[in-house]
């Protein structure tokens, strides 16, 4: 975690539930998850958030017990469980194929842990009815778990986990399985679930819109490190590294140095020519210090068109490469003077239909519409960090 | 017109047929290798032998059927009880290495495989001959087995119970582990992670869902293990003795040596059919429908 953002966490209510302190995990040499350290709050939606192999689900791994930290400590309520083994720990899984017991029925396979705890045999029963009634599949006890839907499953692996009333529920990509649709009704479903149970969730996901719409904070992981933790917001708006600006959603980036900062107005020149103002987002910035600026699509217009947010912070010329209608939007691709290719996202106010591919365009940005990440990127990492097909192609012809 | 019509008609019987096809060199099998010789069988089984070198007559004599009951009562006995013994001990030993194989094997999984099956590269016969050598009264094993308390000076292992029991085992072993084996392999265990995050304690895991999920291997190894060895004679002839003899051995000598096939026949079927109904029985007991993933 950079130290930049530790300012921007919310401060975590309380003694959180499991705390990571300084949590390393090693496969021989490959270092799966390096120095790990933060802390989750009870009742909170947590996820971990970052493309394969970054770590995620190795730490969530180590929290359920089935590996154990090579360096650091997993603190569960206090109490250090670095090596205690899965089946002594108060958190429970949603594993993501699931895993239900195929020659149980369901009631079994939801009965599974209470029968474990040696629960009474009343309390087991109308345990198991509730929290299937809370999952909305009162009555599927019969069933076997192969003549149930993938959705229906994930419902009967989630109250396997839930109905043990865990200190935390473990979720690895538990959406991953199913289809799109489905993965939106289940999206809602498990957040209206995680508020009827009131357990601390920690979820993990390589999909930003998931964690986006989902969590309460946000860890970003890439290589084994966490880049940022941070509300959905902050994460959006304020990202600590170029690599989150460019994991969650789409973000322009443009190397620039820092010239001067005063107060809270940073002025940076842009390697392509060019000053501009930017909110300084807190931080100190050393002039001299390569940075990088972010503008979203949707704070990047064409000059004349309304801006929200603030003064102008500057203008950059350059040519419409590509204008793809999107609906509510047109994405409009645009290369600038100096060949970095950007995005903006036109709306109906920009009057998108007075350009056409090759006409010459000035952008420019509102002062609150950019953000300067701490953090340096290579020239041939300007620009845009996500490119449709059809963007590809047209410059390719262009 | 005519010619779609015939050309629709001859791909409608083609696919109606085709599994036919494809059965009929087992059916064929069956019918000539299968269920003739039962037929024979059970002609020759209610046939009279006028004397020992003149063809048997069909004549309905169930008399044979009664003398298979009434005289070898005892070896029928004695048959399952060994053959059920030996199906026990096969589970207890080639489970454990079934399992051993399935979860740690790693890269060595099917070379490990490959040694459970190298005892068949020698023929059966010459392996329990084998047998005789390692257990022979002077031998090394024997002269252990006189250290136990319980074991005189002169006590041996050839000749008794033990011996073929240990002849059945071991020469049936691998058709335990085979099937124990494959059942084991096909196991998803994240089942077993599900069920140690569930609470359950490695051992818990594996009384819950592990062995439940293997049932069908031990099924089907408990049949191919007992089924053979009830109606074995060779580890009975190599290895045991009259005391110990089993109703393979009385078939082997009723067929091979006294040429009464009447008689033969008779035990033959009875066998059979006990053995059917058994596996029936078991089957209904250890159900294995509801157990396929």
């Amino acid at each position: 975690m950079s130290d930049a953002n530790s300012s921007e966490a919310p401060p975590v209510a309380g003694d959180p539930v499991v705390r990571l302190e300084q949590v390393t995990k090693r496969f021989g040499d490959y270092v799966a998850v390096e120095e790990a350290d933060f802390g989750i709050a009870s009742g909170e939606f947590f996820s971990m958030l970052g493309p394969s192999g970054c770590g995620k689900t190795t730490t969530l791994r180590m929290i359920a017990g089935f590996e154990q930290p090579t360096g650091g400590r997993i603190v569960l309520e206090g109490r250090d469980v670095s090596r205690t083994p899965p089946h002594k720990r108060d958190v429970n899984t949603v594993f993501q194929n699931y895993a239900l017991f195929p020659h149980m029925n369901i009631f079994d396979n939801v009965a599974f842990g209470l029968r474990n705890r040696k629960t009474p045999k009343d309390v087991v029963r109308t345990r198991v009815m509730e929290i299937l009634e809370v999952v909305r599949l009162p009555d599927m006890a019969e069933r076997r778990p192969n003549q149930l839907s993938g959705g229906q499953q994930q419902r009967i692996a989630l109250a396997r986990a839930l109905v043990n009333l865990p200190k935390a529920l473990l979720l690895d990509e538990p959406l991953g399985a199913l289809d799109l649709k489905l993965r939106q009704v289940m999206q809602i479903e498990l957040k209206r679930i995680q508020r009827e149970v009131g357990i601390t969730f920690i979820f993990v996901t390589h999909d930003q819109e998931e964690a986006l719409t989902m969590s309460d904070r946000i860890a970003v992981m890439t290589q084994g490190r966490v880049d940022q933790i941070g509300t959905p917001t902050e994460i959006y708006h304020r990202p600590a590294t170029a690599f989150v600006a460019g994991f969650i959603g789409t973000a322009n980036l443009l190397p620039v140095t820092v010239r001067s900062q005063q107060g809270d107005e940073v002025t940076v020149d842009s390697r392509a020519g060019g000053q501009f103002s930017v909110p300084a987002g807190g931080r100190t910035h050393q002039p001299g210090s390569d940075a990088t600026l972010m503008v979203r699509p949707e704070r990047l217009v064409p000059t004349g068109a309304p801006l929200h947010g603030g003064a102008p912070a500057g203008t950059i010329e350059a040519t419409v490469t590509s204008l793809l209608f999107q609906g509510p939007v047109v994405r409009c691709g645009v290369r600038t003077s100096a060949g970095a290719d950007l995005v903006a996202h036109l709306g109906p106010e920009d009057d998108p239909a007075q350009f056409s591919v090759g006409s010459p365009i000035t952008m420019t940005w509102a002062y609150d519409g950019a953000y300067l990440v701490p953090e340096a990127i290579s020239a041939d990492q300007a620009g845009v960090t996500h490119m449709d097909d059809d963007e590809t192609a047209a410059l390719a012809a262009g | 017109m005519a010619r779609r019509a015939t050309a629709d008609d001859r791909g409608l019987r083609k696919s109606k047929w085709a599994p036919y096809g494809f059965l009929s060199p087992g059916i064929i099998w069956l019918v000539l290798f299968f269920l003739v010789p039962v037929g024979i069988l059970l002609k020759a089984s209610l046939s009279t032998k006028p004397s020992r070198f003149e063809e048997p007559v069909f004549d309905w004599n169930f008399s044979n059927f009664s003398t298979a009951f009434g005289d070898y009562g005892t070896e029928f006995v004695r048959s399952f009880v060994f053959a059920g013994i030996a199906t026990l001990l096969a589970i207890l030993i080639g489970y454990p290495l079934a399992y051993w194989i399935a979860t740690r094997g790693g890269r060595w999984k099917n070379f490990l495989i490959g040694l459970v099956v190298v005892p068949f590269f020698t023929s059966y016969l010459i392996r329990t001959i084998a047998w005789t050598s390692i257990l022979q009264d002077d031998g090394p094993v024997v002269a252990l087995y006189r250290l136990l308390p319980w074991v005189g000076a002169d006590g041996r292992i050839l000749a008794t119970p033990m011996a073929v029991i240990g002849g059945l085992t071991y020469n049936f072993m691998s058709f335990m582990i085979l099937p124990i084996y494959v059942s084991l392999e096909k196991i998803d265990f994240r089942l077993t992670e599900a069920a140690a995050d569930l609470g359950s304690t490695p051992w818990g895991a594996f009384r819950k869902v592990v062995f439940p999920l293997s049932l069908p291997g031990v099924f089907a190894g408990s049949l191919l293990v007992f089924i053979p060895a009830a109606g074995d004679y060779l580890n009975n002839r190599y290895l045991g003795s009259p005391q110990t003899s089993m109703i393979g051995t009385v078939v082997q000598n009723k067929f091979l040596v006294q040429f009464d096939y009447p008689q033969a026949a008779a035990l033959s079927i009875v066998l059979m059919v006990i053995i059917t109904a058994m596996v029936l029985v078991y089957s209904r007991f250890l159900g294995t429908e509801g157990l396929a993933v």
